[in-house]
């Protein structure tokens, strides 16, 4: 009788450490590899047997072995970002730019608190820019210019203050561009704004700052 | 020599004296200018030099207004005065750059800190990096496909405090030679094709992370440099497909070490191993 408990007991244990994921972050890219079409075999080396993703091609880690960069610019790839993405909260380098990936950008991307460069760029993304995308307090550089991204900036975008490069060109973004966005020229980093080839309307205001510096047209259809 | 010497400090000749010291100075060429000219330059030739596949150098680096300190506005500059054409410290990461490594820097004779990580460049690293980059503090390189060797006069860059060299394809030893960089406190060369035994290093901010995943690598803090002939990664006598065997207990010995390159060896192998102890399993049970 007190063996049957023991075991039961070691085996409720063992079922519980199994659910505790010791390999969250890798499962996490397995999970994504399967729902991509990889025609170039840029994820061969992703293997879901592994202890931690940190072996993987295009994966970099830092020394506790959580993920802090996907570097998968140009290779083909498509398929969807999966919202569990959002879960590699050390992410900081999320490059997928130059691939084929569709679907809409999954709110849960604004989770990743680290990430210092989101490039999106170069894709068919669809839907809209996250709302969720002014908690990226660290972003430096935004891109997601060449998708087919519709609705309008959000003014959150404004939060962010460090951002450098805000490059949203070349989608079919509409509504004004809120003037808290323009501002970061001023009041935050950035250097370089691109909002050109859009559905934008509105005015943009002047300022006498001679920082101020807007590389590109913004379109307004009743013009 | 008496009389000249008498002629130069007599009082009457001492104003000629001075003044012509004075044309002299104002006649010499720019090495006594503030570095205006040459840094201009240094950046013209690095526009020129690299492809910028992103546009940002194409929009933001325009030459054609040039008042004072005008290049203090380019992206990725910042100088040490904003209106005086003097490079502190030239910062392109991630902006879609390609091609080598710009040596038109060499004119940005103030430089103190490069940071070119995170782009497309590749090719070799320049082995006079040390007159390019002379008084650079912080040189940042990493997430590149720079290939080729760290070069040797890297050492002489003396007043170097940050050198990432991380995630590019060199190979290669690291110069011993590096250890005399005595203001280094960070140092990676991790993700590289890098071989060979590592610098000895006094400080304590150089860890076995510096060196990561360069399977090559060997030497404090890493594992030590074994005699090659008795490791385990020596040349293999068997070459082919691995036959299928029929497993016996003496044989099992042999077969391992040969199989490490494998991956149907390790299956084999473990499938052996079972084998082997299932039978002595049942021996022992049947007893």
């Amino acid at each position: 009788m007190g063996c049957r408990v023991l075991l039961g007991f070691l085996l409720a244990a063992a079922a519980v450490i199994a659910s505790v994921d010791c390999n969250s972050e890798g499962d996490i890219l397995n999970a994504w590899k399967t729902q991509l079409t990889d025609p170039n075999n840029v994820l061969q080396s992703w293997d879901p047997t592994l202890v931690n993703p940190c072996t993987f091609f295009h994966v970099t880690c830092n020394s506790e072995n959580s993920v802090t960069r996907l570097d998968l610019g140009n290779a083909s790839l498509s398929g969807p970002l999966i919202p569990e993405l959002g879960n590699l909260t050390n992410l900081q380098y999320l490059e997928v730019f130059g691939n084929r990936l569709s679907g809409s950008i999954p709110n849960e991307i604004g989770n990743l608190r680290n990430l210092v460069s989101l490039d999106l760029y170069k894709n068919n993304f669809t839907g809209r820019i996250p709302k969720s995308f002014g908690h990226l307090h660290f972003l430096r550089f935004l891109r997601v210019f060449s998708n087919s991204l519709t609705g309008r900036i959000p003014p959150n975008i404004g939060n962010l203050t460090s951002l450098e490069i805000l490059e949203l060109n070349s989608n079919r973004l509409a509504g004004p561009l809120p003037f808290v966005v323009l501002e970061l020229v001023r009041f935050g980093q950035l250097k370089h704004l691109d909002v050109s080839d859009n559905l934008l309307a509105g005015t943009v205001h002047r300022t006498n700052s001679t920082r101020f510096r807007v590389t590109t047209i913004i379109q307004d259809p009743q013009a | 020599m008496a009389l000249l010497g008498h002629v130069l400090l007599s009082k009457q000749h001492l104003d000629i004296y001075i003044g012509s010291v004075l044309l002299l100075l104002l006649l010499s060429n720019c090495s006594f200018s503030f570095g205006v000219e040459s840094d201009i330059n240094c950046l013209k030739s690095i526009k020129a030099s690299l492809e910028d596949t992103l546009g940002y150098l194409n929009s933001s680096w325009d030459f054609s207004n040039n008042t004072e300190g005008f290049i203090c506005n380019f992206l990725g500059i910042e100088c040490w005065h904003p209106h005086e054409s003097k490079v502190l410290n030239i910062k392109l990461s991630d902006l879609g750059l390609k091609g080598q490594f710009p040596l038109g820097v060499e004119n940005c004779t103030s430089l103190t800190g490069l940071d070119l990580s995170s782009n497309q460049l590749g090719g070799p690293l320049p082995h006079d990096i040390d007159r390019i980059l002379s008084f650079v503090t912080s040189l940042d390189l990493s997430f590149n496909s720079f290939s080729g060797l760290i070069p040797l006069k890297l050492s002489n860059c003396s007043y170097m405090n940050v050198l990432k060299l991380d995630n590019n394809q060199l190979s290669g030893n690291i110069p011993a030679e590096v250890n005399q960089l005595t203001r280094l406190k960070t140092f990676s060369v991790a993700n590289n094709a890098l071989s060979g035994e590592v610098p000895l290093f006094n400080t304590t901010s150089i860890t076995a992370d510096s060196y990561a995943n360069n399977p090559g690598l060997c030497g404090h803090p890493l594992k030590s440099c074994q005699n090659k002939s008795k490791s385990v990664c020596g040349p293999n006598l068997l070459s082919g497909p691995v036959p299928q065997l029929v497993f016996g207990a003496d044989s099992i010995g042999a077969l391992q070490v040969n199989f490490f390159r494998s991956r149907n060896g390790v299956v084999i192998v473990a499938a052996a191993g079972f084998g082997v102890g299932f039978a002595l399993f049942f021996e022992i049970k049947l007893q």
